[in-house]
């Protein structure tokens, strides 16, 4: 039992430590891009794209 | 002995009001502080909200109550009690006075739990500091605090919170970063945080120009702790900075798909 919110989702993510390791070290280079809205993670033809709250509240906005 | 029999009594009388406060708000996980009154202040308070409560109880009790009975144990003088109330008596004044008081108790935790639904399911908790049930690091970490949300009902939408934390250590500032997994706390003060995949890089970067060796303001190289859980003292922590996540719905497809690139861009427009 864990305090944080974690989410279904996001409990798939962490375990993959690949996949939940590549994107913890994406959001940790591009700290400043995160911060204005996420990153995207290209995973074969797929982009994971991983938004934050200020950039939902753009969207909403 | 008979200053201890007043003193059972008057915790008995004020029992209801407190067993509501604490049904109210200091049940469950992560419940605010209680507030920091003095044992007169608190008695005082609890006096007072218990006479309005057993006053309105009362209005609607029309059997003859015994406060005779009452005011001599209240006043501790037993010398005259068997002529107030003999043995016969008494037996159904006490188990009265039992049901009275357990009934108000029981009905009051109850009224609390009830009241604390209200509270919980209308979001009048995260906008009313006097309804708040949780502890300030609660909101913050369930994204209340999000622009955009400050003082509305509702947190942010979330998956996961991705967490930068500034730590004082031996050797310099370090910024650690990671999934926050778990988090610790004793009343109102935040105790530990657990991160998960953390990474950890220099707060600024040295670096060589003609003036020698210098630090600039750009974070280092990250480094992957190894380690599924890192423990961080909240009492090292100097800041944080948190990003409420959400992954994009097509997470199952990713998931299939092992190769991962390092290259990202930059911005989500």
């Amino acid at each position: 039992m864990t305090n944080a919110k974690i989410s279904p989702r996001a409990q798939k993510v962490l375990r993959n430590k690949k996949l939940s390791a590549a994107i913890a070290t994406a959001l940790a280079k591009n700290s400043h891009a995160s911060a204005r809205g996420g990153v995207i993670l290209k995973a074969g033809n797929e982009s994971l794209v991983i938004r934050t709250a200020s950039a939902q509240n753009a969207v909403k906005k | 002995m008979n200053i201890a029999l007043s003193a059972v009594i008057i915790f008995i009388l004020l029992l209801p009001p407190i067993a509501f406060y604490f049904a109210f708000s200091s049940i469950g996980r992560f419940p605010k502080s209680g507030p920091k009154l003095g044992l007169f202040e608190g008695l005082m308070l609890s006096s007072i909200v218990a006479g309005l409560l057993h006053a309105t109880v009362l209005f609607f009790i029309h059997d003859r109550i015994s406060f005779d009975v009452l005011a001599v144990l209240l006043g501790g003088d037993l010398k005259t009690f068997g002529q107030v109330a003999p043995n016969e008596t008494f037996k159904p004044l006490f188990e009265s006075f039992i049901f009275y008081c357990a009934g108000l108790t029981v009905s009051s935790i109850i009224l609390g739990f009830v009241c604390r639904l209200i509270v919980q399911h209308s979001g009048l908790h995260a906008r009313s500091e006097l309804l708040r049930l949780y502890n300030k690091w609660w909101y913050l970490f369930n994204g209340y605090k999000v622009d955009g949300f400050i003082n509305s009902a509702n947190p942010v939408e979330f998956d996961i919170l991705f967490i930068d934390v500034l730590v004082n250590t031996n050797d310099g500032t370090m910024l650690y970063s990671g999934y926050l997994i778990d988090f610790v706390c004793s009343g109102e003060i935040l105790e530990r945080l657990y991160l998960s995949e953390t990474i950890k890089r220099d707060f600024k970067k040295g670096e060589m120009n003609e003036k020698g060796n210098i630090l600039v303001n750009v974070s280092g190289d990250p480094l992957e702790i190894d380690g599924d859980t890192m423990v961080v003292p909240f009492s090292t922590v100097i800041n944080m900075n948190l990003h409420f996540i959400t992954f994009s719905t097509n997470i199952d497809n990713v998931l299939q798909n092992t190769d991962i690139s390092d290259e990202t861009s930059k911005t989500v427009k």
